[in-house]
């Protein structure tokens, strides 16, 4: 298990690759049926299952119970139907405070020529 | 010309929702799915993901630009109370100024009120890529 304690500020953690289909825009909007209005472009909604599904491919061994505290998004384009893309997930820094064990992750996701389409920063309080 | 007010957009969140979401997400952290792990832990029961209902600020911005006014946009938010199951949550947002800004929350009808959950802002990309 990633404790508290093995993640290391700076540290590249790794990659996961996600290709935008149909299938996934249609269970995405099985949820959220007003998506269904972004066609052709993914909703930008959806630019959280792309970052969750490479955080916890990245992450898996990850403590149960840690809580999601805040995030940040910057979208510069969002991906077409077919397209794939690419997250390279960092850890930004962590921070003991109040007995509670802050960490900070980045994820970047790219397109084919490596162009930057939107950036996550998910704050999270860490288990153990 | 900037709206003073995003458009709203409501939601439940319950059981059903929080499942989905886990399985499109792949997020199955056990505070969000496991009754009993939840209920051992300081939030004391089943919470929602944060982001199943950070997702109604993104859907109240395309329902009040359009899908296409998303480019160069910056959103910032906190997830400061827990969402339990079988709750409404609405969101919406407040420009800040003359500032393409705007002041955004998600709302959630439980303890006898509007709790808000989560509160942050949205920078809107350039002016030629906004409606």
């Amino acid at each position: 298990m990633i404790t508290f304690d093995d993640l290391q500020p700076g540290a590249a953690l790794g990659q996961a690759s996600f290709v935008f289909t149909q299938d996934l825009l249609d269970q995405w909007c099985a949820l959220y049926p007003d998506d269904r209005a972004a066609g052709p472009h993914m909703p930008a909604a959806m630019v959280v299952m792309v970052m969750m599904r490479a955080y916890t491919e990245v992450m898996h061994d990850r403590p149960p119970g840690n809580i999601h505290a805040g995030q940040k998004f910057r979208i510069a384009r969002l991906p077409a139907l077919h397209e794939q893309v690419k997250t390279r997930l960092t850890c930004m820094g962590k921070e003991l405070k109040r007995e509670r064990r802050w960490v900070t992750f980045s994820m970047d996701t790219v397109d084919a020529a490596d162009t930057l389409l939107f950036r996550g920063e998910m704050t999270t309080i860490w288990a153990a | 010309m900037l709206p003073p007010h995003l458009k709203e957009r409501r939601f439940l969140v319950d059981r059903a929702a929080i499942r989905r979401y886990a399985d499109l997400t792949h997020d199955y952290n056990p505070i969000h799915l496991d009754p009993a792990f939840a209920a051992r832990t300081p939030m004391g029961g089943v919470i929602a993901h944060g982001m199943l209902s950070m997702s109604l600020i993104w859907q109240a911005l395309a329902a009040t630009f359009g899908p296409d006014a998303m480019a160069g946009l910056e959103l910032d938010v906190r997830f400061a109370k827990p969402v339990r199951e079988d709750t409404w949550v609405t969101a919406g947002g407040t420009r800040i100024g003359e500032e393409a800004k705007y002041e955004v929350w998600v709302r959630a009808e439980q303890n006898a009120g509007a709790d808000t959950v989560i509160a942050g802002t949205v920078t809107l990309g350039r002016p030629d890529r906004r409606p």
